[in-house]
């Protein structure tokens, strides 16, 4: 049987759920446009290449 | 000098009367603290008015000025702080019913410099909740446009846009993680600056992504954003990031003209379908303006910019959540609403897709570095449109779509430098045929404020914008 797509809020209250964080109920519509929204944007970088950058916090101080 | 002119000085102006014997700077806090009381009800740019504070710093400059001829470069200028640093027994609330208790006992490195240079603090001023934007409903008041009451002033460091526009500081301090200064800059009609990271001490600054924070000068002229900059400056033991580099004089080469300036209009930004027509008007203007100067403009790529804003939230955001993963844990409901979705949302970003948009900053760098290697300064908006209704960024996000196009969009044009590093600023560059402000953002190397102030003084000496006066502030 093909496994069911979960929708966004399920999604949202899924890993809720494993991060212990509790969303009240009445705004897990609105957490799960955002994150939605966040993870569509996100997915436009999946075609960069990226293998040899290292992410990094602070850059070198130059100038 | 009269009191409703002394508001109006730039902060240079009244440094220089103070210094001269011409402007007692009792008599300074006094006008601001004069128009404060009968502006500020309906603008709620003041989170907390430090009158008595003032009104003593401001006798012990006068004294030092008449009985020991005392030249601090913010000798006397009045002054207010985003209420995201901390200033010793004073509130300091971060904009959220989670701080409203929260009193400091020391002073931000930043404040003290500030004090040290002869700057009276006038207060705190009013931001969105955590300094991250789209609070609605803000505990002390909804900052309101000076330009228009109905629209906002920007976010977060709102109060700062709003008292310097409407004349209730002469100089202020906000905070830049993604556009948070420069954005209120440009909605407000005043200047902005996120300088280069590690140029100024983030020591006794409440973070939201701690590798991205910024001190953000915020001034009603260039000249002025130069001389707040070279008084916070430079290296802080207290903060372990800030540069050993020298910190120059900012206003020795102000008045050097941008002759064989190469200048660099950056094509992603400004071609953007969805830039508000008299924006780019404004950027064409300001094109030839740089030109008539003696500049050599070009067009210059940098394709990953337009990710800028979806790359910023994913890092910002994320670091933000995990920031605040004590308060989402154990007070989300003192959160306002608008802050705890956002949070809550960034907080399920899983680690990998972090990590993309973590090494995707990297990239980006490397894009603008590239650049900057073909020009000195590098041409944009500041925000693709004018300040927007209230209502506009209030309103709950109704799908995926409506967060793409009220969220991402614009925080590409500011984001991209806070991602990178590298320091911006925002000076007014125009209006929009309705009376709004429109703010043009120079960009240059790590370090080369000098630069961005060189150009943006240029600029203004030239336009009218920054000498315009918003309705709100006549009254």
């Amino acid at each position: 049987m093909a496994e069911r797509q979960l929708s966004d809020e399920e999604r949202v209250r899924e890993l809720a759920r494993l991060s212990g964080i509790r969303i009240p109920e009445e705004e897990v519509a609105e957490v799960a446009n955002r994150f939605g929204s966040l993870m569509l944007e996100l997915d436009r970088l999946s075609d960069l290449d990226l293998s040899d950058i290292h992410p990094v916090s602070v850059f070198p101080d130059e100038g | 000098m009269q009191s409703n002119e002394i508001a109006f000085l730039s902060a240079a102006a009244t440094a220089r009367a103070v210094r001269a014997g011409e402007l007692s700077p009792v008599d300074a806090v006094q006008a601001y603290l004069d128009r404060i009381d009968r502006l500020d009800s309906r603008l709620a740019a003041y989170i907390t008015v430090t009158r008595e504070e003032a009104m003593d710093a401001a006798e012990q400059v006068q004294w030092r000025v008449s009985s020991q001829g005392y030249a601090g470069a913010l000798a006397g200028v009045p002054m207010a702080i985003k209420d995201q640093f901390w200033t010793d027994g004073i509130l300091t609330s971060n904009g959220s019913r989670v701080y409203r208790d929260f009193v400091p006992n020391e002073d931000a490195t930043i404040v003290r410099r500030l004090k040290n240079a002869g700057a009276t603090l006038l207060g705190k001023l009013n931001l969105s909740e955590l300094a991250m934007g789209g609070t609605q409903e803000p505990p002390w008041g909804i900052p309101a446009n000076p330009w228009d009451l109905d629209r906002t002033p920007g976010e977060s460091s709102s109060g700062s846009g709003v008292a310097l526009s409407a004349h209730l500081c002469a100089a202020s301090i906000g905070e830049d993680t993604g556009g948070s200064g420069r954005g209120p800059a440009a909605y407000c009609g005043v200047v902005g600056l996120r300088p280069t990271f590690t140029r100024v001490s983030r020591y006794g600054m409440t973070h939201m992504c701690w590798f991205m924070d910024a001190a953000a000068p915020m001034t009603k002229t260039v000249e002025d954003c130069a001389i707040v900059l070279g008084v916070i400056a430079g290296r802080d033991e207290r903060d372990l990031y800030t540069s050993n580099r020298p910190v120059p004089d900012y206003t020795a080469t102000l008045r050097n003209g941008i002759q064989g300036l190469r200048v660099g209009l950056i094509r992603e930004l400004h071609e953007s379908p969805d830039m508000h027509p008299e924006v780019r008007a404004s950027m064409e203007f300001g094109i030839d303006v740089f030109r008539s100067l003696g500049a050599e403009i070009k067009e210059v790529s940098i394709p990953l910019v337009e990710l800028a804003g979806a790359i910023f939230v994913g890092v910002a955001d994320t670091e933000g959540a995990g920031a605040r993963d004590e308060i989402l844990r154990t007070r989300a409901d003192e959160l306002d609403q608008a802050s705890r979705t956002r949070l809550l949302s960034a907080s399920l970003v899983p680690f990998k897709v972090y990590n993309r948009a973590a090494k995707a900053r990297v990239l980006l760098r490397q894009q603008f570095m590239s650049a900057l290697n073909e020009v000195d300064v590098l041409v944009s908006a500041t925000s693709p449109y004018p300040a927007p209704l209230h209502t506009s960024l209030t309103a709950r996000f109704e799908s995926a779509e409506d967060v793409r196009s009220r969220f991402f969009f614009r925080r590409a044009y500011t984001g991209c430098y806070s991602l990178t590093a590298l320091p911006a600023l925002s000076i007014p560059g125009g209006f929009t045929s309705d009376g709004l402000p429109i703010g043009l953002q120079l960009g240059a190397r790590p370090f080369a404020e000098e630069t961005l102030f060189r150009a943006g003084h240029a600029y203004e000496q030239v336009t009218p914008w920054h000498t315009r006066i918003a309705p709100a502030a006549q009254a």
